[in-house]
């Protein structure tokens, strides 16, 4: 902003590239979703209360994605390498919260997609994950939409059992 | 100000506020041959693409107000021009208002942030600094762009593979 934009738009219009390093956090146990003791939506449903902290993990995962990137960006001719991480804004995969697996104590569906308590629930979206996956996770769920439904198909007789 | 739609939701206060504060953000320069962001046509832009934010928009409007009077002692739209450079330095600086008494405003300052990225994409979607950009005075949609062809023949590996989905 200023007297020197138009000086400093022009450096850099058409000369940036961006790169972006993605990484996948461990199902790490103090990183949860529970609802709100207080914050309600407009019909009195508790609203999502969510505490994640940067583990020493995914930090070094960060810095060594910066690292590297910084490496590739400089070998490709940049002059200036400016980096965040993690960045400020950016989109969020709503991953986990119902993950999967044979453990009733540490999981809320089994290893296709039933729930441990209510044997005619079935959770069939990204919230069975139980990492965030790093990358898009639409595939996936659809591959387990495909597995979820080809489990109950089979099990018809005693699907609920 | 002609340009400027009469049912605009923004006092006359307001618009001078906007104005004094779009030339700051992007002036005109005679070297490059733009006009700044408070030209009639772009501010026109401007305050038609704020509306939907009147609300955001207000609260950083009077943010600015704000700050010039305690800095300067004078609203944004009355500061002579070394004073909005000043301005705008100080705003571009972590701590440039440090000497002044003034409170953090989550609202406000969102609002004024709001106000910035409409000035900006006013701006840039300007035909006049389009071409000063050489950019074609046009929308990319819906005629597109020509864009250089790859090697197509990267895929036929692909095509060859079959299909690897089952049928429903």
């Amino acid at each position: 902003m200023g007297g020197d934009h138009h000086r400093h738009y022009r450096e850099l219009f058409n000369r940036i590239a961006g790169m972006v390093g993605i990484c996948e956090d461990l199902p790490e146990e103090h990183n949860t979703v529970t609802l709100d003791p207080e914050l309600t939506d407009g019909h009195g449903i508790p609203s999502p209360k969510i505490d994640y902290t940067l583990s020493e993990n995914s930090r070094r995962m960060l810095d060594h994605a910066v690292a590297r990137g910084t490496e590739v960006l400089k070998a490709a001719g940049a002059a200036d390498v400016i980096t965040e991480a993690p960045i400020g804004v950016g989109g969020w995969h709503l991953m986990g919260t119902a993950r999967m697996g044979s453990d009733p104590e540490r999981s809320v569906v089994n290893e296709w997609g039933r729930s441990h308590d209510v044997k005619n629930l079935f959770i069939v979206d990204g919230s069975i994950f139980v990492t965030s996956a790093g990358v898009n996770p639409t595939r996936t769920i659809q591959a387990l939409a495909l597995y979820v439904a080809d489990s109950m198909k089979q099990r018809l007789a005693n699907l609920f059992d | 100000m002609t340009a400027i739609a009469t049912d605009n939701p923004f006092t006359e206060a307001q618009l001078q506020t906007l104005a004094a504060f779009a030339s700051a953000v992007v002036p005109a320069s005679d070297e490059y041959d733009v006009p700044g962001a408070d030209d009639p046509d772009i501010l026109a832009d401007i305050v038609a693409t704020a509306r939907p934010y009147y609300d955001a928009v207000s609260a950083g409007l009077a943010f600015q107000d704000t700050v010039a009077e305690a800095a300067y002692g004078t609203p944004f739209a009355e500061l002579i021009r070394a004073d909005r450079a000043d301005f705008i330095a100080r705003s571009n600086t972590a701590g440039g208002f440090d000497h002044i008494e003034w409170e953090f405003d989550r609202a406000a300052i969102s609002g004024q942030r709001t106000l910035i990225s409409i000035i900006l994409q006013c701006y840039y979607r300007d035909d006049r600094v389009m071409r000063s950009l050489d950019m074609e005075a046009r929308p990319p949609f819906p005629q597109g762009f020509e864009v250089e062809q790859g090697d197509w023949s990267l895929l036929e590996p692909v095509k060859q593979r079959g299909r690897v989905y089952r049928p429903a």
